[in-house]
């Protein structure tokens, strides 16, 4: 178990090598790792600016470096960094297409005790739609160090969104990552670690195994299908294809429709207001499965509600977003499927 | 700028000026706040300055915002984070965090009762209270 925020720490802290990058703050880097970027190389600290709490101005000040040349490094926890910046965001940020990298950091229900105002729910849904945006949701903190950098030398303006508390590592370095590209991962069967019981392949290096359904996660959440999937095989001898979409924008249609047209039955997992990740899914289903596939499909998120106060465990738990929500809503579809067809 | 052009004097703004930030230092390292009653009587503010640790002082100048009559009141309360926990006084790694040591020791629980002195709060009822907390958990 490893905190993704780490994951970016690493990055950033090796990115800082290359003194087109820059790094800014709004009082809030070492709980979001952006401090690894001068902790250790006090060399660097004339590229780091610290614009105190005001998102609104970091996302300028960097949007001037980045007309500049530079490749400026925004963050803050989610709800901040994506909410009360939008407009420059927006206007400044992607509407001139520059280079702003922004770390969305403690995103989701796992932050825990600093409660609904902290919780980012809805940062997927209100980035999604703004154009020139890429946006990526890695699934665990060795993931997370190769989405950020990845993302760092594309052209544009990229979030990335990762967590507060410690969460599974199920990937290796050695797990394939393409930005763009969605990994598809199966259960093989137990073994006497998590992820070995696991084999990660790249989207197009996948062939049907005919499963019975497919989970599409991201982030956090991944690991939760994961679990879902053992649970399926192991208690109801159910095969689950397992979509992680790491990179939600641009996102790897041939995936999810090559999972709807060979499993049918698809469950989206997000750390999220239900539908910000899930309805994106959908969508790219609708607008290109032929008219004859047969889908059904259900959505795990948080149902309409702010976060709340409480350990992250528990939270998970309360907000119904473990594997074992999963599972129930999983086997749910797939029994409504053998009902209907008869 | 909306307050005093609406001339609501029934407002009154008090800010915890405590000189410190989250988690990188002080502001006037992170940020420099400085004018801070300047700025405010700039954008129109009756703009007092006090010591946010005397009580009747607070009384006294919401009393003086009370009187005041066609602009808000800012009352700039000048304060010590932690203050009274001598482990904590002024400390920027104590924002939100519960003492380093917890129930005992020299950055504790303990040490923080005995620092601020307030006779209520006996073994017994800190006891207590740590119970009703550990039964909600288990809830």
């Amino acid at each position: 178990m490893e905190p993704t925020r780490n994951g970016f720490g690493r990055a950033i802290e090796e990115l800082g090598e290359d003194k087109r990058i820059v790094a800014l703050g709004a009082d809030i880097t070492s709980s979001i790792r952006m401090d690894k970027f001068y902790a250790s190389h006090p060399e660097r600290k004339n590229r780091f600016f610290e614009i105190g709490i005001a998102e609104a101005n970091m996302t300028l000040v960097a949007s001037g470096l980045a007309k500049e040349g530079k490749i400026p490094f925004i963050g803050s926890y989610g709800v901040f960094i994506t909410g009360r910046n939008w407009d420059q965001l927006r206007t400044t940020v992607c509407y001139n297409n520059y280079n702003v990298k922004i770390a969305d950091a403690h995103a989701g229900i796992s932050v825990g005790a600093d409660g609904a105002t902290h919780q980012a729910l809805e940062d997927i849904s209100n980035l999604y739609y703004l154009p020139n945006m890429h946006i990526t949701v890695p699934c665990d903190s060795i993931e997370t160090e190769k989405a950020t950098k990845a993302v760092t030398y594309i052209k544009g303006p990229v979030v990335i969104r990762y967590a507060r508390e410690a969460t599974p590592i199920v990937t290796t370095s050695d797990s394939p990552y393409q930005f763009g590209l969605a990994n598809v991962i199966r259960y093989r069967g137990e073994k006497n670690n998590f992820i070995s019981a696991f084999e990660t392949k790249l989207s197009t290096d996948y062939s049907s195994e005919k499963e019975d359904l497919t989970l599409i996660a991201c982030g956090p959440m991944v690991a939760e299908a994961m679990r879902a999937a053992y649970i399926l095989k192991e208690e109801y001898n159910l095969e689950s294809r397992i979509l992680n979409i790491h990179t939600l924008k641009p996102i790897d249609k041939k995936a999810i429709i090559k999972a709807v047209e060979e499993t049918n039955i698809i469950i989206t997992c997000e750390e999220h207001q239900v539908g910000g990740f899930g309805n994106i899914i959908a969508g790219v289903i609708a607008q290109n499965k032929k008219y004859f596939t047969p889908l059904i499909m259900d959505m795990i998120g948080v149902e309409d509600r702010f976060g709340e106060s409480g350990a992250p465990w528990e939270l998970t738990k309360v907000f119904g977003l473990t594997a074992e929500h999963i599972t129930r809503r999983a086997k749910g579809l797939y029994e409504k499927k053998n009902n209907e067809i008869k | 700028m909306c307050a005093s052009h609406y001339q609501l004097d029934n407002l009154v703004v008090i800010v915890d000026r405590n000189n410190l930030q989250i988690e990188d230092g002080p502001t006037k390292e992170i940020m420099c706040l400085e004018d801070l009653s300047a700025k405010w009587k700039a954008f129109g503010w009756n703009a007092l300055e006090i010591d946010g640790h005397d009580m009747s002082r607070i009384l006294s100048s919401l009393e003086e915002a009370q009187k005041t009559k066609d602009k808000p009141t800012v009352i700039i309360a000048h304060t010590v984070k932690g203050k009274g926990v001598s482990f904590a006084e002024n400390q920027v790694g104590y924002h939100g965090i519960a003492p380093k040591d917890g129930r005992s020791g020299k950055e504790s629980l303990d040490k923080a009762l005995k620092d601020i002195g307030d006779h209520q709060f006996t073994k017994e009822k800190v006891d207590h209270l740590l119970k009703i907390a550990s039964d909600y958990q288990s809830k």
